[in-house]
């Protein structure tokens, strides 16, 4: 198989005098001169709690576009599921003054962590995967302190020279991490400052039949992200809709099965049931449907 | 008979990274990019002089996975974020430009090192030899001698930072000072001031810190980190003659301001204040505020009639290249 552009070419390491193996014996030695350094978190912290301080995997919304990315967390709202969180990366030449520099053997990971203080917002506890650090609550504070009072000597961080200005490349880098951290806190945020403002939903994304026939959940479709961004609209806002759109098969289980197979159809109308409770109660309509 | 070969998965990188870190896969990998990174970049600076075979981006293969990959653990990071083999791909393509920051970085700082031992000879400062390390002071102020921690050094950095350097010009035929020689000696001037005087080896340390904000654009650009993928971009022939005309609207506009204009212009986008920027030319502050807006008008106008839309930001950055440049050749 030729390889497209922008794949690689699987190395033939066998050949003698394979320039390759050379340098990759090099690069052995490099390894066990510098055995991995253990992250600070045991395996059970993958499946801990979120809470404050946990260095954190970011992901996009499985529907919406984005890269996964490094945070810290300031802290969680349980009532809310979601947390705010402060952008990080690994690279201490990019640090600004607004960055926090904290090196691998004060923070534990096995890289350098750069938290962006400035770059930060509130993600659903869902966009989060596991935990690949902690910072103590000292190296927190250590964070603030030298962010605020950047002449401060802070044991534990320090931060970057300022930005002079958009002729320091630094200063494209900023607007790419803003934007980038923006598209994966968007949703988030939008939904915490629109609070209690009702959304209202389009009608067909209560018919099961616009998700399409029942396939294989491992694929993970098109149609089920989008029933699954259906599920997620309705679990975090206050979504209303126009009663004499609603079609009576949106109100019966079977068909929800029928179209997406058991276990999807009855998830599914499990999740959307008290919004659709809810709009025929708001109506003093007679509760039609059946339990799932 | 070898076998065609086969694009690599990123499942394969991923269990390679977890069974050794860096395998064959990865090494592979790792002088791919490296090769089409670093032959990007000019010898000059970027590879000693010598001309990039297949020995010298081995070389910086070795730099970036010796030193960044393994040393800084970056390899981790990028499995911790990666989805994708074009993940990885633009990951390590990051690295591997900072390895190449690294070098032109020394580069920088051996010229600026030899500039502060001839400034350093003569007053207003002074130099003593303690076991073996060169000390500097101010020459009244001699000063105990003694190495900087590192928030020392930061600090020293941070008084310094302050001090405007000449901008990077992308595709110059030669290196940037980096300071003019006022500059330069304002740079050491705060740093003594701020840590009491300074060893060689710590000025090093403290210039490193400080190029970190002068960095060449195209080592930071997160899209060119995705040009890895050899994806490459031809001009047609409309954006050709738009960006000729951009050329030479720039130089005429660079060609009619005055030396001082020049220094406003690139004292302001690195942030300074009117008040520093008059100090620095010997002027009132008002006098500075009138040609700020002087020549911010007058490049609008020539922006706006000269200039095609979309090339205005990249205008307005050949601006300030062209302008720094011109101050770097006045000064020497």
């Amino acid at each position: 198989m030729t390889p497209q552009p922008g794949e690689t070419e699987r190395p033939d390491c066998e050949a003698p005098d394979d320039p390759v193996a050379t340098g990759l014996a090099a690069v052995k030695e490099e390894l066990a001169s510098r055995p991995r350094r253990r992250k600070t978190v045991n395996s059970a912290g993958a499946t801990q709690p979120v809470a404050r301080g946990d260095v954190r995997v970011v992901e996009p919304l499985p529907w919406m576009e984005g890269r996964k990315r490094l945070a810290v967390v300031r802290r969680v709202d349980a009532q809310r599921d979601a947390a705010e969180m402060m952008l990080a990366h690994p690279w201490p030449e990019f640090a600004t003054d607004t960055d926090a520099v904290i090196a691998s053997h004060d923070s534990g990971m096995p890289h350098p962590l750069v938290v962006e203080c400035y770059v930060r917002g509130p993600v659903w506890l869902l966009q989060l995967r596991e935990r690949v650090g902690a910072l103590t609550e000292s190296l927190l504070q250590a964070i603030g302190d030298v962010v605020v009072d950047r002449d401060r000597t802070v044991e534990g961080a320090y931060v970057g020279p300022s930005l002079a200005g958009p002729t320091d490349p630094r200063w494209h880098f900023k607007e790419d991490e803003v934007a980038e951290w923006g598209s994966l806190t968007y949703d988030c945020a939008t939904a915490l400052l629109e609070d209690d403002d009702p959304w209202l939903l389009e009608p067909e994304r209560l018919h099961p039949g616009t998700y399409g026939e029942t396939s294989d959940p491992s694929t993970l479709p098109r149609e089920h992200l989008r029933l699954a961004e259906t599920v997620h609209l309705v679990a975090t806002r206050h979504v209303t809709m126009e009663f004499q759109e609603l079609e009576p098969e949106t109100m019966d289980p079977d068909h929800w099965v029928e179209y997406l197979g058991r276990d999807i159809g009855v998830a599914a109308f499990t999740a959307l049931r008290p919004t659709l409770d809810k709009t025929l109660s708001a109506l003093g309509a007679p509760v039609l449907m059946r339990a799932a | 008979m070898t076998p065609p070969s086969q694009p690599i998965g990123f499942g394969e990188l991923r269990r390679e990274y977890e069974e050794e870190r860096i395998g064959p896969l990865l090494w592979a990998l790792t002088v791919e990019l490296a090769g089409m990174v670093g032959r990007r970049y000019r010898p000059a600076e970027y590879n000693q002089g010598a001309r990039w075979d297949n020995a010298s981006v081995e070389e910086l293969a070795q730099e970036t996975a010796a030193e960044l990959l393994i040393g800084e653990g970056q390899i981790d990071y990028i499995f911790t974020v990666a989805d994708s083999t074009e993940d990885v791909r633009r990951l390590l393509t990051r690295n591997v430009k900072r390895a190449l920051w690294r070098r032109r970085s020394a580069t920088v700082v051996d010229r600026l090192m030899g500039r502060i031992r001839q400034m350093a000879s003569q007053p207003p400062f002074r130099v003593q030899s303690e076991e073996g390390q060169q000390w500097i002071t101010r020459a009244d102020e001699p000063g105990v001698p003694r190495a900087l921690g590192d928030a020392e050094l930061r600090a020293a950095a941070a008084a310094a930072h302050r001090v405007p350097r000449l901008i990077e010009r992308e595709g110059a035929e030669r290196a940037s000072m980096a300071y003019a020689p006022g500059a330069l000696q304002e740079v050491l001037l705060a740093v003594i001031d701020e840590a009491g005087g300074v060893f060689e080896a710590d000025l090093v340390r403290v210039f490193r810190i400080l190029l970190a904000a002068w960095l060449p654009a195209s080592l930071v650009s997160v899209e060119g980190d995705d040009l890895a993928d050899g994806a490459s971009s031809v001009p047609d022939a409309t954006e050709g003659i738009e960006r000729r005309d951009m050329e030479s609207a720039v130089q005429d506009l660079v060609e009619s301001m005055t030396a001082e204009d020049r220094t406003v212009l690139v004292c302001k986008a690195q942030g300074q204040s009117d008040n520093a920027i008059a100090e620095r030319l010997g002027r009132s502050r008002p006098w500075v505020a009138g040609r700020k807006k002087a020549v911010l008008d007058r490049t609008d106008a020539t922006f706006a009639d000269r200039v095609a839309e979309p090339l205005r930001d990249e205008a307005a950055a050949r601006l300030l290249e062209l302008a720094s440049a011109n101050l770097e050749d006045a000064s020497g």
